[in-house]
């Protein structure tokens, strides 16, 4: 008569589910008891639960979403992805609402250049500094763009070569959150000397330094993740550490910047040129290095050669430095940035200095031309057959490398946030079944490349007022816009027997 | 590194790679005056060697604040060199791999920063006003 309800399907064993299951059901016992008590039931069915009125409709669908946000926050089950994807979601939140401002301030700029507006000209009311904020309203949550993923990376890296979970995994996921809500707020310490009052600017220099407080939190989290770790130093892990030495350094220096008198006297000087470098080749470009060495493996089925990676790491740090403290201590000297030429003559030490650096880092990118080419030419002497060639605590590392086409036959069940590295130590081998069920895939498809190049000839063509071409290109975009909506065929499906096939070939090592 | 600590165990292999740590971490402070007076001689430009009193009190603003991260950002230094160099593999120190929280580190890595940016921030609001370059005249008295 029950099913298969008994006394065990109750979450005793669980106290966080038993506590989120008992508040659910109380809690709603608790309305029905409110509702009763005030004899709303019958107002409720009329009025609302069988109402057409779409005002009504709306509400009680922000009630429900209300409900269930409630319910996703009990469940915690984003508490399990990997950061990498926490810092991929947040970017991709970032972009949403970043890029519309950078629509606007191109489309205005189009007005103005095309149609002899003055929404940026200082004439007719227009106003300059509308495009710098306009520009900066995307610009400053953009750099965030550019950077979180490659914490996501370095979080990923950091564990996996300490062979130890990611310390502070929860404040690390707020922080990034944090981070991307504040990123939003701080635009305007791009130009603090654009004339505004007092207020505005403190406002906003205090706004970017709290930025500063989530980032250090990451910072020490990834320092506690090496504590008590067993620290392989592979090249991704050379990366990271450089990053985390060289990072904070330019926090410090952001954070000096944000303060608008000391901003009065550094604006646009070469201390702010160092400031920027600093975050953004040790922070951002060193995060997708560690990246690209990391994951190479698995997108290639090879990795690459170590020797090489260590040498471009250090080629690249001690480039960086040699290259850009000078150029605080220009700044402290008053060099401007974006200088023809200059005759001072105490600026020429400092300007070689960099120089070299700038050769050094050099060496550095041919050190990693040399890396590719070596790795490849040795591709059979690296060969990861195991797909797991790091000791990865994630799931991409239970696929062979590269991973089939699906990634996954049988979708893996996660319930640890290590989950590949959960499922090493419980000893379970690889989920093998002899039937597969058929997986559907969908087909490559040009239009994206197509219209990124038919863009680009758009926006060259009203640049240069060629007028036909402006047309003819936008009219290709819609067509393709148009055919590509009305494409209903774009699926595959790979039957039960090539997913076996594909699985069994993996299992021996052999795939391509 | 108050913080670490109570995380020591009383193995005498660790005691000995932790000795060996902080004598290493002392020897780099002694080299930090040297490369300190090492910048002494060199021309300190307008920012440094500021003349009128605006020039001043933003120089020393700058000072106060560098000063005050230093408290987060030498400690960054000293751990990254001190846990790459005891916890790499092959030395043997203790391993804990599933080792992944403790709310009094997590405590202060939050309270210590937000602390600072509250002092930092405070001075960017009194300075934001007194050295704000369109205040009237009237204002100064």
């Amino acid at each position: 008569m029950m099913g298969r309800i008994t006394l065990d399907a109750i979450p005793f064993y669980s106290a966080i589910a038993m506590g989120g299951a008992l508040i659910t059901v109380f809690g709603g016992l608790v309305v029905i008891a409110i509702v009763t008590w005030y004899r709303a039931w019958g107002y409720l069915w009329r009025n609302w639960l069988t109402s057409l009125d779409h005002k009504r409709i709306g509400i009680m669908y922000i009630a429900l979403a209300l409900i269930m946000l409630m319910r996703g926050f009990i469940d915690a089950i984003m508490m399990r992805m990997p950061l990498f994807t926490w810092t991929a979601l947040v970017t991709a939140v970032l972009m949403v609402f970043a890029f519309p401002a950078l629509t606007v301030a191109a489309a205005l700029l189009g007005l103005d250049r095309l149609l002899g507006m003055h929404f940026f000209t200082n004439a007719a009311g227009g106003n300059m500094m509308n495009y710098a904020n306009l520009f900066w309203m995307w610009g400053h949550p953009e750099v965030y763009i550019l950077i979180l993923p490659a914490f996501g990376i370095y979080s990923e890296v950091v564990a996996t070569f300490s062979g130890k979970r990611l310390f502070g995994y929860p404040s690390l996921v707020y922080a990034t959150a944090v981070i991307g809500v504040l990123s939003f707020t701080v635009w305007l310490h791009h130009f603090f000397t654009m004339g505004a009052s007092a207020n505005v600017n403190a406002f906003f220099g205090m706004m970017t330094m709290i930025i500063a407080v989530p980032t250090g939190v990451k910072i020490y989290d990834w320092l506690f993740t090496m504590f008590r770790g067993r620290i392989r130093l592979m090249s991704p892990m050379y990366w990271t550490i450089g990053f985390i030495v060289t990072f904070v350094i330019g926090g410090v220096t952001g954070v000096l910047l944000a303060i608008p008198p000391v901003d009065y006297l550094m604006h646009n000087t070469t201390f702010l040129v160092a400031h920027f470098h600093n975050m953004l080749i040790p922070g951002a470009l060193f995060g997708y290095l560690a990246g690209y060495m990391f994951w190479f493996p698995k997108a290639t089925g090879f990795q690459l050669d170590e020797k090489w990676g260590k040498r471009a790491f250090w080629a690249w740090i001690i480039g960086f430095y040699l290259a850009f403290m000078p150029l605080y201590i220009l700044g402290f000297m008053g060099m401007p940035r974006r200088m023809e030429h200059y005759h001072v003559a105490s600026w020429q030490p400092w300007l070689l200095v960099a120089e070299l650096g700038a050769i050094i880092v050099l060496v550095g990118i041919i050190c990693l031309i040399v890396q590719f080419i070596v790795s490849v030419r040795n591709r059979e002497a690296f060969r990861d057959k195991t797909g797991d060639p790091w000791d990865g605590r994630t799931l991409e590392w239970a696929t062979t490398s590269p991973p089939a086409p699906y990634n996954f036959a049988v979708i893996p069940e996660v319930d640890d946030r290590d989950a590949f590295m959960a499922i090493k130590n419980k000893d379970v081998m690889r989920a093998r079944k002899d039937e597969y069920a058929p997986i559907v895939m969908p087909d490559n498809s040009g239009a994206g490349a197509i219209m990124g190049g038919l863009a680009f000839v758009f926006g060259f063509a009203m640049v240069w007022y060629i007028w036909w071409l402006a047309i003819a290109s936008f009219a290709v975009i819609l067509g393709i816009v148009v055919v590509r909506a009305f494409n209903d065929r774009d699926l595959h499906v790979l039957s039960s027997r090539e997913v076996a096939e594909i699985e069994t070939h993996a299992s021996k090592g052999v795939i391509k | 590194m108050f913080l670490l600590s109570r995380f020591r165990r009383p193995a005498r292999l660790q005691e000995e790679a932790l000795k060996d740590c902080v004598v290493r971490i002392a020897c780099l402070y002694a080299l930090v005056p040297g490369l300190l007076l090492a910048g002494c001689d060199v021309d300190p430009g307008p920012v440094i060697d500021a003349g009128g009193p605006v020039g001043l009190a933003e120089r020393d603003l700058l000072f106060t604040a560098g000063g005050l991260m230093m408290i987060v950002v030498i400690p960054v230094f000293v751990l990254a060199f001190w846990f790459v160099w005891c916890y790499r593999a092959g030395k043997g120190a203790s391993y804990m791999p599933n080792w992944s929280y403790s709310g009094r580190i997590d405590a202060v890595i939050w309270l210590v920063p937000s602390l600072i940016v509250v002092a930092v921030a405070s001075l960017v609001w009194i300075y934001s006003y007194k050295l704000d370059p369109y205040r009237s005249n009237k204002d100064h008295g």
